[in-house]
């Protein structure tokens, strides 16, 4: 079982290989693998579909009644909530890829004085615990103005995000052989624009990971939205926050709303999972 | 909630330069740009080196000291008063020494955080059989890579009502024992003081699962499949491949995860505690964040709450600090 | 190529999704700064949902057209983080004019920012707030002219409902008024098929919550007028009188009077609510919640909570709103915080089904009952002690009596418990304030 050094010539992820014939046959060693699969598929599900059948279920009698949905809808403004959401996570996740992605490249490739420091501070700053800091940040934020602005809650997400997406960024670049940049950037990459378009490809899997991660994190979040919206909206985490919930009854609205606001995250983690295997090879997708 | 999980990064481990085909977009020649000479390693492109690096890492790092460490410094500041918002009075440490000596049950806290930790690796075994078993392209991979995403698009929130309900005497649980004959062991598993963490960790590992899984299918495209076929040739069963050729590979991966996980054991999972025990029955599923949250919130002390959320930072920054020395990599966590 | 061209699309898709979103915050940003001209603007702050307050839209209504030129706008404020929401605001100069608060000792950490109602040159009369009753204003020290901080819409009780048809069909006639008639009742109710009480926590998650009879718990073992004790820590909690009392509630549960997952049960209002059980321990404010459902069979009954059949009943504050010291627009607060207690203001209340400040108004039958109970002969009405609890006993007590009652610790533990989360606080904490 000697671990043995990949053959020369390009490499070839499992994505690929599963193309060579017979390749695919001596895989499918039965189909146990493909059982464990669906029995993790239904225990990751059954829960969550059980409660979103629930939804449509008259508390008590179990009769069929979109009345919770109903309820949800009358309550708040649901789309146009998931609109502010989508709109701010847009903007963080583009600010954090733009800000976190040239940084991640400089401190793995770019040696300068203090650059270590610079990722322990990032790693460091994933882990402060955010109630902690939020009512210090709130403070800072009246003083400067930016309490009750759009601008100002996406200013707060972002720096936020931007720990993880250099810490994200940073590990990947260091991976990649210097040598492969080298190459790439004597190609076309002598200015800003170069760059940005040498690195999206070679980068994409951690991107796609920080993008589908971030967004998520903006779509669900609540305190720092409670905070430093404005008031005059809202985003669906603060709406669905605001149903009222004391009453099992209305727990169902809740949860029907809550169903349908995981729905965009989802739809962007699918766009972006493809990317997940990607990496150095392009093009020699699915 | 707003902390992004983190994630992997695809990262190959090539041994060799890879053809000129797989380099980047097309090699469209342009003007010769200034850095051909990089590979002499003159002192000047040292320097310009090291220029463009602090040019590209400024703007991340100023918005992080002013977003992140401007605003840790302060609370650290106030840990070491008590502070209503309004005024605060200077008192030392004995926010923290409240913390440690009379906090009601400052033990049985700080052994629920304690069994958080603990049940991380569990959860990450799962969750690398499961990226393995996609990875070696079952039937239905590509499906199933796309479902494992689901849970993790939840807010805590609406998985703690899900699974409050599941777990309920009357709830989804208890159902799908009676019909499988296993009658006997229903109950009310929220409401039992020793079985309501073991059922909050079992949600919460449910909750990360699906992070952790695209972690590692990302982590094992980067093997070469070559190895699988070489392991197999020599004979290996499927779980010592997975032993001792998969698992020494992605020890970066498994990190990874690991840090992931522990911050959201540390700060999201405040989320299912407060919708579905509230830190109950008694203080056997109080979490030292969700205690920072009552001190904070609930009692309006923002010293306490301050000096909790410095504990908390600090004992991720340890925890973390052990993982990444055992995962070996000293350059990086 | 095509790879290129392809991420060239992309790019540039991603491009344009980025715009649209950067020009949409720009667009929808920053915020509504009042200062039109001409027109006063104030803000209220609404603890949770219009649909739990929905006498709020009608008396900001009223009053707008009483006052051409003053508009209040109600903005609701998610319960769950109400109170850091507020601090946060208050902290920041950011606050409303008009907050509303619920009773409770958190009130207290507030009580710098909000205007005191009692002071000279105030636009409610001293006399208006003399006339309400002590138990629900919310004043510095118990009275009103020690600082009055807001003012209530309504007022509450601690008190149990029962079935007055299951009642009427297991055959009791009289209400239970000492635990040993409490008891007595259980397997009579248990014949007839139903849940004698029920418990659980009423879908908010968590255990249920045990403030409600902890009034009561402590009035069967001593008098009001020596509860100072326990704040000041004269008295222990820990002593055999108060353990005899919760042993007697854990009977309860022991003796099958509930439901077997009393901690966690989240159906607990709607199995009440459909007949299945017999009792429920709450308060007022669930009047219009279940009058739909057992409209006439819906009755009140205080927990007989002792041996000797004492009379007794908790009272509370309702909702209640404060002016804000950060606030520009004071004196059109004050006025109307005036005008809730006014016919207008109250018949607005009367109607959502809580009970108001003032008598007089025609009500559920259930809320007349209560209040006739209070008003009876022999009767003492107690406020809330929860309410001038510290704050870290409290906490405590919540964890703590829950599991007392169903057994998962000994009366005995429990009450230890509480008494050393006392006897940990500082002097400066332990001030006897209950005004009794």
């Amino acid at each position: 079982m000697a671990v043995q050094a990949a053959s020369s010539g390009p490499p070839t992820p499992a994505v690929v290989a599963s193309r060579r014939p017979g390749t695919a046959r001596a895989r499918l060693r039965g189909l146990g693998p493909s059982v464990v699969l669906l029995v993790i598929s239904i225990v990751l599900l059954y829960p969550v579909i059980d409660a979103a059948v629930g939804t449509f279920l008259t508390q008590g009698t179990g009769r069929p009644t979109l009345g919770y949905w109903r309820q949800a809808f009358a309550a708040i403004p649901v789309f146009k909530d998931m609109g502010v959401s989508a709109l701010l996570a847009i903007v963080v996740v583009a600010f954090v890829l733009l800000v976190a992605t040239p940084c991640g490249y400089a401190l793995a490739k770019l040696r300068f004085r203090g650059s270590g420091v610079v990722f322990l501070v990032a790693v460091a700053c994933m882990m402060i615990p955010i109630e902690s800091i939020l009512i210090p940040e709130y403070i800072n934020f009246v003083r400067l103005g930016l309490v009750g602005t759009l601008w100002g809650t996406a200013l707060v997400y972002i720096g936020m995000g931007i720990p993880f997406g250099v810490f994200l960024t940073t590990n990947y670049f260091r991976n990649i052989p210097d040598s492969l940049i080298e190459a790439a950037l004597v190609d076309g990459a002598g200015n800003v624009a170069g760059f940005w378009r040498v690195m999206l490809p070679l980068a994409r899997p951690a991107l796609a990971i920080v993008a589908v991660m971030q967004f998520l994190g903006v779509w669900n979040d609540l305190l720092t939205a409670l905070l430093f919206m404005p008031q005059s909206v809202q985003t669906i985490g603060v709406g669905l926050a605001g149903l009222p919930g004391t009453h099992v009854a209305n727990t169902n609205a809740l949860v029907a709303g809550s169903v349908l606001s995981a729905v965009p995250p989802v739809l962007v983690y699918l766009v972006f999972q493809r990317y997940l295997i990607s990496g150095l090879t392009l093009g020699a997708e699915k | 909630m707003t902390q992004p999980f983190s994630g992997s990064s695809g990262a190959a481990t090539f041994t060799d330069v890879a053809a000129p085909e797989d380099r980047g977009p097309a090699a469209e020649v342009q003007r010769v740009p200034r850095r051909v000479g990089a590979r002499s390693g003159s002192s000047a492109t040292f320097r310009r080196r090291a220029q463009t690096g602090i040019l590209f890492a400024l703007p991340a790092t100023v918005l992080v000291a002013g977003i992140m460490l401007l605003p840790l410094f302060q609370a650290a500041y106030y840990s070491f008063t008590t502070w209503n918002g309004l005024t605060s009075t200077y008192v030392g440490f004995s926010s923290y020494t409240q913390l440690f000596f009379h906090t009601v049950s400052i033990g049985q806290i700080v052994e629920n955080n304690a069994w958080v930790v603990l049940s991380i690796p569990v959860g990450l075994a799962l969750a690398l059989v499961a990226a393995f078993l996609t990875a070696t392209r079952a039937v239905g991979w590509k499906l199933f890579r796309k479902l494992v995403f689901f849970p993790v698009a939840l807010s805590w929130v609406v998985i703690g009502i899900v699974f409050g309900a599941f777990l309920a005497q009357d709830g989804g649980l208890n159902a799908v024992m009676r019909g499988s004959g296993l009658a006997r062991l229903t109950q009310d598993w929220l409401g039992s003081p020793a079985l309501a963490m073991p059922a909050l960790l079992v949600t919460f590992g449910w909750a990360m699962f699906g992070i952790n899984t695209i972690i590692f299918i990302s982590g094992l495209a980067t093997i070469p499949p070559d190895l699988f076929d070489a392991a197999r040739v020599d004979g290996a069963g499927t779980f010592r491949v997975l032993l001792h050729v998969v698992l020494p590979l992605m020890r970066r991966f498994v990190g990874l995860a690991f840090v992931v996980t522990l911050i959201s054991g540390f700060t999201g999972i405040f989320g299912l505690i407060y919708v579905m025990t509230s830190g109950g029955p008694g203080f056997s599923t109080t979490t030292l964040e969700f205690q920072v949250y009552q001190e904070a919130f609930s009692l309006g002390n923002f010293g306490t709450a301050a000096a909790l959320g410095m504990v908390l930072f600090a004992m991720m920054v340890v925890v973390t600090g052990v993982v990444g020395v055992i995962s070996g990599r000293s350059s990086s966590i | 190529m095509q790879v290129t061209t392809s991420i060239r699309r992309k790019g540039l898709g991603l491009g344009v999704a980025v715009m649209a979103a950067v020009l949409g915050l720009a667009a929808c940003g920053g915020g509504g700064s009042s200062a039109a001209g001409g027109k006063t603007k104030l803000t209220l702050w609404v603890d949770g949902s219009i649909s739990g307050s929905p006498e709020v839209p009608v008396q900001i209504k009223t009053f707008e057209k009483a006052h051409p030129g003053v508009t209040i706008q109600a903005v609701i404020k998610p319960s769950a983080n109400y109170f850091a929401t507020l601090q946060a605001a208050l902290i920041s100069g950011k606050a409303p004019d008009l907050v509303s608060l619920y009773a409770g000792s958190y009130l207290n950490t507030l009580e710098p920012y909000l205007v005191d109602l009692h002071a000279p040159g105030d636009v409610i009369s001293n006399s208006t707030l003399n006339n309400i009753p002590d138990e629900a204003v919310w004043t510095k020290s118990g009275k009103v002219s020690s600082g009055t901080y807001a003012i209530p819409e309504s007022e509450q009780f601690y008190n149990g409902y029962y079935n007055k048809a299951l009642f009427a069909r297991a055959g009791i006639t009289s209400l239970p008024q000492t635990w040993s008639q409490l008891y007595a009742t259980c397997p009579k109710l248990k014949a007839i098929g139903v849940t004698p009480i029920v418990y659980g926590n009423d879908g908010n998650g968590g255990e249920f919550w045990s403030l409600a009879e902890w009034s009561y718990l402590l009035a069967g073992a001593t008098p009001a007028s020596a509860w100072n004790g326990f704040l000041t820590g004269k008295l222990s909690y820990d002593s055999p009188a108060m353990i005899a009392q919760i042993t007697n509630w854990a009977k309860l549960y022991t003796d099958g009077c509930t439901n077997a997952n009393a901690l966690t049960d989240a159906n607990n209002q709607p199995e009440f609510e459909h007949g299945k059980a017999a009792m429920i321990i709450e308060g007022s404010w669930d009047t219009p919640v279940f009058q739909p459902y057992l409209k006439d069979n819906l009755g009140v009954f205080e927990p007989p909570y002792s041996t000797s059949g004492k009379h007794m009943i908790v009272e509370l504050a309702g909702q209640g709103f404060g002016v804000t010291k950060s606030s520009p627009n004071k004196a059109i607060a004050e006025q109307f915080l005036a005008s809730i207690l006014t016919k207008s203001g109250q018949t607005a209340l009367v109607k959502t089904g809580q009970i108001p400040i003032y008598t007089g108004y025609p009500m559920p039958p259930a809320n007349q009952q209560l209040l006739q109970t209070a008003g009876g002969a022999g009767e003492q009405v107690y406020p809330m002690f929860d309410n001038y609890m510290q704050q870290s006993v409290t906490t405590v007590a919540l964890k703590v009596l829950d599991q007392a009652f169903v057994g998962q610790i000994t009366p005995t533990a429990a009450l230890q418990q509480i008494e050393a989360a006392l006897q940990d606080l500082p002097a400066s904490q332990k001030s006897a304030i209950y005004p009794i």
